[in-house]
């Protein structure tokens, strides 16, 4: 499964489990977790694959109160959350429409 | 918590490819990395384990994903997404390096074909002429290219421009056979630096600078392996070669502004809110 699939769909079922918005490592840890992988993706794999969901409209982003980070004693957050133009895409995903080409397609490069 | 030798690593990879890039673009990215790196110490530290190895893994298996994320970065937009601008002046600057360019394409070509004869009888004020059209015309248009983006570029360009200059004096005497050869390095070197800098304004596609550091690289190879590049047909064919890409080049880049100079655009998105 593409990295981009599996993104959206981490993000939907962190979505379904109550958490509407999900940072980087976040969604690389419950990636990780639900393939059983022993590692989480690489930085730059994940936060290139991020940057074309995001271009593309299938994810939104926010950044989180300084405050909230400076409160923590860590760096700020980008909170990702997936859009209805994402939950159609992973859904033409799975149903094996876009499977292909969903991460390099078009429609997810820069406009 | 943000001592980690494999975290520093990491930090520091993010902080040179980001570096650059608007101020936004590049915060954004490094307190992205930072977030990630925290909250993976923060795990290991909870399972009671080091995470240094994963971290480094981690970087090196993202690291080709970070240099085409980055090099998408500053792409130029394509030509023709792009508002041309004509004027005189980009125009003629074109037009000089395409005739340079063709005439060395031409030159080269009958180097191969009938080597040292080229400097001798008729052909030779013919070939004189065609190694100063380069030697002016070259340096001429890419410095012309650079003054009009000046304010954008930085003193690594200058330096360029410098070395392209004395190369092209070296390639315009070594012609007459007086100048080492060795610094005939300098001109697709320094050529090379100046033009990836102007690429970086989205004025001329980064091709051309890639080209001409070919012909760099393999022009100091051959200068340290001692190949000959006149010679026989063979060490003709093999020094046309390599100055192939460096004249390919300038024929790319002539086309391309003589066509008008593009409108880049700001770069920047991603931006934190």
């Amino acid at each position: 499964m593409p990295l981009e699939v599996s993104i959206l769909e981490a993000a939907l079922e962190l979505r379904s489990r109550g958490i509407n918005e999900a940072h980087g490592f976040l969604l690389a840890k419950h990636i990780r977790d639900g393939k059983g992988a022993r590692r989480l993706t690489a930085y730059g794999t994940l936060y290139k694959a991020l940057d074309r969901l995001e271009r593309a409209g299938y994810l939104a982003s926010r950044w989180e109160d300084p405050q909230l980070a400076a409160d923590d004693g860590r760096p700020r957050r980008r909170h990702y959350r997936i859009t209805m133009s994402g939950e159609g895409a992973h859904a033409d995903a799975l149903e094996g429409k876009r499977e292909s080409a969903l991460p390099r397609s078009a429609a997810v490069q820069p406009s | 918590m943000t001592g980690s030798p494999a975290a520093g690593l990491v930090r520091a990879w993010v902080d040179l490819y980001t570096r650059g890039l608007p101020a936004e673009l590049r915060a954004a990215r490094c307190d992205e990395v930072a977030d990630d790196l925290w909250c993976e110490q923060a795990e290991a530290a909870t399972l009671g384990r080091s995470a240094g190895v994963d971290m480094a893994l981690r970087l090196l298996f993202g690291m080709p994903a970070d240099i085409t994320w980055r090099l998408a970065q500053t792409r130029p937009m394509p030509a023709e997404t792009l508002n041309r601008r004509s004027s005189m002046n980009s125009r003629a600057l074109g037009l000089l390096a395409l005739a340079a360019g063709v005439t060395w394409a031409v030159w080269l070509s009958a180097f191969v074909a009938i080597g040292a004869e080229i400097w001798s009888g008729g052909v030779a004020p013919w070939s004189i002429v065609a190694i100063f059209l380069g030697g002016i015309g070259f340096p001429l248009s890419a410095i012309g290219l650079a003054y009009q983006v000046q304010d954008r570029l930085g003193w690594l360009s200058a330096l360029g421009a410098v070395m392209m200059v004395i190369g092209a004096l070296v390639a315009m005497t070594d012609s007459t056979g007086a100048a080492p050869a060795i610094l005939l390095l300098l001109f697709p070197l320094g050529s090379a630096i100046l033009l990836w800098e102007v690429s970086g304004t989205g004025f001329v596609s980064r091709v051309v600078p890639i080209a001409q550091a070919a012909t760099a690289v393999a022009l100091s190879i051959a200068g340290v392996v001692g190949l000959p590049l006149d010679g026989g047909p063979a060490e003709r064919a093999t020094g046309a070669l390599i100055f192939a890409p460096f004249v390919l080049s300038w024929i790319v880049l002539g086309v391309s502004v003589a066509r008008g100079v593009p409108q880049p655009e700001s770069a920047g998105r991603g931006s934190p809110a």
